[in-house]
Order: structure tokens, then C-alpha cells, then sequence
């Protein structure tokens, strides 16, 4: 290890802030309408979904003793936006997602010092996309 | 908009462990008893050192669990220790941790707990 301060990078980038939501959503696929409003919206595309499992409030869940509770399906939203959006998008994702009951999910904001940019190819038309279906009643 | 609390004083422990020792359960029975209060996780697949191992350059690959705990700064180096100890992390190859702080948080804070949380800001204010 040398004292000398690294290279600048070659390829170009900033620093951004990366929000993470774990969303509980009972079958409402919130992660989807999530990811079509920041992009019609807010013009956020650099957001990706996968799936995950979840222990929500685990102390709070009456087990058999040494056992963890069920874990349930929950979805895991990343989204990476420039500093200077951050707030704005924070503030649009907890408003988009409501978060008005205990386990309903959670959102939450770490730096990401540098990022590569990312665009979207013009001219290419949307791809037909079927909605996902509603949870049974 | 609604109004949202956020929270700041928080931290995001990852843990990254083999999925055929069942590790991930065991740490999680520990981070639970530390005082976490929830967790999520997922499956991964690990590459590295192993792909040394396999036969003629054939990566080993081994399934891994992916544990992500968010913890408060009082909680934080509790959860770790106990999650260090129930998984064994210290044998070669049993997996690792790791921990990055959290700007902000904003979650679902029932009434009880924000007038605890008013509280606390108030005795803090008048100290």
C-alpha cells in the first residue's frame, strides 16, 4: 500500500444515494406500480425488484421456543437516483407506498459514492407488458 | 404527502453464509435474541476462492443466504457479535458480515412509540 491517492477514475460517473424499500404488500404488487411511477413520474429508471423472504417485527411474533416464525414473501425494491433527487424521491416513494400499518414494509436511504450514468436506448417503443393480477379476495 | 418520520440513528447488517449448513437460521435465533427486530433474505449463488478448487477450472459454486438486519447504533455491535457467534464465522469459508449505516429510515412507527420517541427528544432538549 502506497500513501499516494488513487487515480482518478476513467469513466464517468457522480455520487448517488441508493433507496431501498422491503415492501409487504399481500399480492398487491406495489414493487411494479412502484417502479412504473418513478419512471413516469420522476424519471427514475435505474430501479430493479427481487424477491425475498421476511421475519417483519420478529420479536413480536409468539413462537415455540429456538423456532423463528414463517417467514412471508416480500419484495425488495433498489433505486438509484443522483444526490441532489434524493429527497424528493424518498419522500415520493414512502408517499407512493403508504406504509400506514405495522409490517407493511419499510424504506430506507445509503450513500452510493459513485455511480455509473445509465440511459435508455431512443426510439424503441414500450413492450406490451401484462399487469400482474390482483390477490383473490 | 402524509407526514414522515425518519429515522437516522440506524445501521444495515449483511451477512452472506452458506445455505447447506443452515447457518442462516441459527444467526438469526441470535440476532432475534440480541433485540433485532426483523430481517429479510435471499438466495445467492457465491463465486471466489472455491473456483480454485473444482477440477480442470470448474467453479465450485455453493448456494448462499443473504441475511439483511436493520438495527439501531445501541443495537448494532450486539446483533454482530451474536451473529458472529452463532454461525461460526471465524472457520474458514463460513461466510462474513458486514455493515453500512443508514442515512435515513422510514417505516411504520405505532402512536405509543413516537410519544416514547417525543418524549426522549424533550428530556434530551432540556439537559
Amino acid at each position: 500500500m502506497s500513501g499516494q491517492s488513487p487515480a482518478p477514475l476513467e469513466v464517468p460517473g457522480e455520487p448517488c444515494k441508493l433507496i431501498t424499500a422491503v415492501l409487504q404488500d399481500g399480492g398487491k404488487h406495489l414493487h411494479v406500480s412502484l417502479k412504473k411511477a418513478l419512471r413516469a413520474k420522476k424519471a427514475v429508471i435505474r430501479a430493479n425488484s427481487t424477491s425475498c423472504l421476511s421475519l417483519s417485527v420478529v420479536a413480536l411474533q409468539k413462537t415455540k421456543p429456538g423456532k423463528l416464525p414463517q417467514p412471508t414473501l416480500a419484495h425488495f425494491v433498489e433505486i438509484l437516483v443522483p444526490e441532489a433527487e434524493a429527497d424528493d424521491v424518498f419522500a415520493f416513494v414512502c408517499d407512493h407506498l403508504g406504509l400506514q400499518e405495522l409490517g407493511s414494509g419499510l424504506v430506507f436511504q445509503q450513500a452510493a459514492p459513485f455511480c455509473t450514468p445509465y440511459s435508455l436506448p431512443e426510439g424503441v417503443p414500450e413492450e406490451a407488458r401484462a399487469e400482474p393480477s390482483a390477490p383473490a379476495a | 404527502m402524509s407526514k414522515i418520520t425518519y429515522l437516522t440513528d440506524s445501521w444495515m447488517i449483511t451477512c452472506v453464509v452458506s445455505s447447506a449448513t443452515k447457518q442462516s437460521e441459527k444467526m438469526l435465533l441470535a440476532a432475534r435474541d440480541a433485540g433485532a427486530k426483523g430481517a429479510v433474505g435471499h438466495y445467492a449463488k457465491g463465486y471466489g476462492a472455491r473456483e480454485r478448487l473444482g477440477a480442470l477450472g470448474i467453479a465450485v459454486e455453493t448456494d448462499k443466504d443473504v441475511l439483511g438486519l436493520l438495527v439501531s447504533s445501541e443495537q448494532r455491535d450486539t446483533v454482530v457479535e451474536a451473529m458472529f457467534k452463532a454461525g461460526e464465522l471465524d472457520r474458514p469459508g463460513a461466510g462474513y458480515i458486514y455493515v453500512m449505516p443508514i442515512e435515513r429510515l422510514a417505516t411504520f412507527i405505532p402512536e405509543s412509540i413516537m410519544s416514547r420517541l417525543r418524549e426522549d427528544d424533550r428530556v434530551r432538549q432540556a439537559l
